[in-house]
């Protein structure tokens, strides 16, 4: 760095005084800032301790293992006699489905808006504008709330439930899905087809090696198909079965179930970040040059696949790092179930804070998991990143 | 030199009606299916809300709750206080607008249009009133600032002294009567807690930037790389609760203002956003524009203060806006710690037993608010970004 003009003068070379040198003056400034920093956060570390003694609490996170005493209306199997630690395990697990279920269900209906913003239907484009900016200029709070008390409590009980076919039902208590009862055979047997799969193909190549790429995979998808058949007539019991629901008495039997909170938290994140994942589409599309378009019409490719095989692959590169900011932001907004009694971490923590007064430990944890969270997906997403970046010399 | 010839300008597109229609709705069997299918959700769409807003829907419940929604629970004698904070507002804004012109005075003109409009409207003889004198008001600040270029500067800084008097003037002291925070609610209170954050969080947002782009300082760059990305990888309902409950906790024995503690959330978290909306236009700054100050004489704080940040904060200009829009959205979290903003007065009032049932025609209400509010700053954003000349070069 420069040192200050006046230290050089004609007479004598010499260094400038310690005291007016750029480095000393920088490390002296930081020693000060760590001083004042440490300071501050002494005097406020003090008055917490002084302040948890009042209350007669110690920091600590022994209490993690004390008994919980309140219930969780949803999630994986739980007693109110377990720890908070469980419970709070089980906001993270509900945190987890329910952020993984709205990502992906955002992305596809970010996929289909930006589609539709680019479409040649105006009508469709049109359409598309007015529901990313009515969604994008609203709080994601309004929206959770609209879905859950606007249109879900307004639903017919689960007696007179909505029925889709017979197989969907909608009601105020939320939806209730087929599932999928799979077999537990299922698996070797998936595995085996593969393995066939792939031995036909490797076959067929040495065989016949006059035989085309897509007359290939014609021929093994045949094949497979052939041997799932003889596996399904073969076996005793059907491999994979639908779970219908069934309305009983009072409630349905059987099926997938998603309570009316869950449904709403996933209506509600869904429809907000689809909207911006949707301008996030429509910005990466329209930021491939238009040569690329021009470049491949001339090398006689047809529309479709131009598209399919030049235009989308940079699209996707230029998407991913904004889609990794929407996923964090869906994450961190999943932190609003509270507003429905949606039983994520941040709502059964403030549970536990409310019973245990453990504030400072539990806002610690909430920190710690939240960022593990959004370190996860980033990593994930950087890693999709370099996977399909373009390698530069 | 052979002057050139006139060069022709190409021909021109004839767009007949036919031919556009045809282009934009039926072009290929795709595009036709596409419409025909937009077209099916838009009937369907305006025939729902056509049925539900003018044959099922409750409107008397806004007109009566419109004070509820706007103030909250304000006391109703000391109403004329909220109609000064406005007033005082709308001279700034107005004075601002005719210094700046631009948005900002298209704004301005027509907030004192809407005023104006409003006092038309049979809102009670004391509201008309006062909506007329804020009209009036408004538009003689927009004529006293009118083209008054040299106080373009001015009129942004009085904000720091506005918002301290118009806190003064709602809460109480200095011989009004003290009104409780807890009163401050509705729109007001909306409006009230993002003018604050913004105006506080600017500031801090730029030093962190600044403190996170300083390669010279590597403690201070830790420091705020650290704080920057702990706050951003946490949700704001985490941040807020932990304001709400650790703010007293460490500062012991002293009571702080509901507000204080809310903003003390939001501005650490709009910082951090602000921050990295800076730390790119930082970035954006060339090399050469530091050297060339430096070659000039200048020492580090005028480098900073003269060339990098005004080239820099020009650039994030839109970004800002965009973060200013979210932390209007935001706002809608203080419900957690028990604040009552636009949305959970919305919900108030749809809770009274006597407008049970209305919560479609409440939320509907609330959204169109928001909606606007939001419409406007992403709609001034591009507005900037236009006139910056941005992504153009």
């Amino acid at each position: 760095m420069t040192s200050s003009p006046s230290g050089f003068s004609a007479a004598d070379h010499t260094r400038p005084s310690w005291w007016r040198d750029d480095r000393v003056i920088k490390a002296l400034l930081q020693a000060l800032f760590v001083l004042v920093v440490v300071g501050v956060a002494g005097i406020l570390f003090r008055n917490l301790q002084l302040g948890l003694g009042q209350a007669g609490l110690t920091l600590g996170f022994r209490f993690l293992g004390n008994s919980a005493n309140f219930g969780i209306t949803e999630g994986i199997p739980y007693d109110p006699s377990e720890s908070y630690l469980k419970a709070f395990w089980v906001g993270t697990v509900n945190t987890i489905w329910l952020s993984s279920l709205s990502i992906f269900l955002a992305t596809v209906m970010g996929l289909l808006l930006g589609g539709a913003r680019l479409c040649s239907s105006w009508l469709a484009r049109q359409l598309a504008l007015i529901t990313t900016e009515v969604f994008r200029n609203v709080p994601v709070l309004l929206i959770i709330i609209f879905w859950y008390q606007g249109v879900i409590l307004t639903l017919p009980p689960v007696r007179e439930s909505i029925s889709l076919g017979g197989m969907i039902f909608i009601s105020q208590r939320g939806l209730k899905l087929p599932g999928l009862a799979v077999n537990i055979w299922v698996l070797p047997v998936i595995l085996v087809l593969i393995g066939a799969a792939w031995g036909l193909f490797i076959l067929v190549q040495q065989q016949r090696p006059e035989v085309g790429l897509w007359q290939r995979r014609g021929i093994v998808a045949l094949g497979v198909l052939l041997l799932a058949g003889a596996f399904w007539v073969m076996f005793p019991e059907p491999p994979v079965s639908l779970d219908i629901p069934v309305l009983e008495r009072f409630n349905f039997r059987g099926g997938l179930a998603l309570s009316a909170e869950l449904t709403a938290m996933v209506l509600g994140l869904v429809t907000y970040t689809g909207a911006y994942i949707a301008e996030v589409v429509r910005g990466s599309f329209l930021a491939v040059p238009r040569g690329q378009w021009e470049a491949a019409r001339s090398l006689g490719l047809s529309e479709w696949q131009t598209f399919v095989q030049v235009i989308t692959p940079q699209a996707l590169r230029i998407m991913i790092p904004s889609l990794n900011t929407q996923y964090l932001t869906l994450i961190k907004n999943s932190s609003l179930g509270i507003a429905v009694g949606y039983s994520d971490m941040f709502n059964i923590s403030s549970t536990i804070i409310n019973q245990s007064g453990r504030s400072v430990e539990m806002f610690a944890i909430l920190m710690l998991a939240y960022l593990t969270m959004n370190l996860c997906v980033s990593y994930g997403m950087n890693w999709l990143n370099n996977r399909v970046k373009l390698v530069e010399r | 030199m052979t002057p050139l010839e006139p060069t022709l300008k190409p021909p021109s597109a004839q767009v007949d009606w036919q031919r556009w229609i045809r282009k934009n709705f039926f072009d290929s069997w795709w595009t036709t299916a596409l419409t025909l299918l937009s077209l099916l959700v838009v009937v369907w769409v305006v025939r729902l809300f056509w049925v539900w807003a003018f044959q099922q829907a409750n409107w008397a419940v806004i007109p009566n709750n419109l004070k509820v929604l706007m103030s909250g629970t304000y006391p109703l004698d000391q109403l004329w206080r909220v109609w000064l904070t406005l007033g005082l507002v709308l001279v700034s804004l107005g004075v601002a607008g005719g210094a700046w012109g631009g948005v900002l005075r298209h704004y301005v003109m027509g907030l004192a249009g809407v005023c104006a409009l409003l006092a038309l409207l049979p809102l009670g003889q004391q509201s008309q009133l006062f909506l007329a004198g804020l009209a009036i008001v408004t538009a003689a600040a927009l004529a006293v600032g009118w083209q008054r270029q040299g106080w373009q500067l001015a009129t942004i800084l009085v904000w720091v002294v506005i918002l301290p008097v118009c806190l003064v003037i709602l809460l109480g002291g200095m011989g009004l009567p003290s009104v409780r925070a807890e009163q401050l609610s509705g729109l007001m209170l909306t409006l009230l807690l993002a003018a604050i954050a913004l105006i506080t969080a600017f500031p801090i947002g730029v030093l962190l930037a600044l403190g996170r782009t300083n390669g010279d300082l590597p403690v201070i760059k830790l420091f705020c790389t650290l704080l920057i990305e702990l706050v951003r990888g946490v949700p704001l309902t985490t941040i807020l609760f932990a304001a709400w409950l650790l703010v007293p906790l460490f500062l012991e024995g002293i009571t702080v203002n509901l507000i204080v503690r809310a903003e003390v959330g939001f501005i650490l978290f709009t910082a951090v956003y602000v921050a990295e909306d800076v730390r790119g236009g930082l970035q954006s700054v060339s090399r050469g524009q530091v050297e060339a100050a430096r070659a000039l004489g200048l020492n580090p704080f005028q480098i900073t203060a003269l060339v990098v940040l005004p080239q820099a904060l020009r650039v994030s200009v839109p970004a800002l806006v965009n973060a200013f829009l979210t932390l209007f959205k935001d706002t809608s979290l203080v419900f957690i710690i028990g604040m009552i903003d636009l949305l959970a007065a919305g919900r108030i009032v749809y809770t009274n037993p006597q407008w049970l049932g209305t919560q479609k025609e409440v939320l509907f209400f609330v959204g169109v608010v928001y909606f606007i509010c939001c419409f406007a700053m992403s709609y001034a954003a591009q507005q900037i970004e236009k006139s910056l000349g941005l992504g153009k070069r």
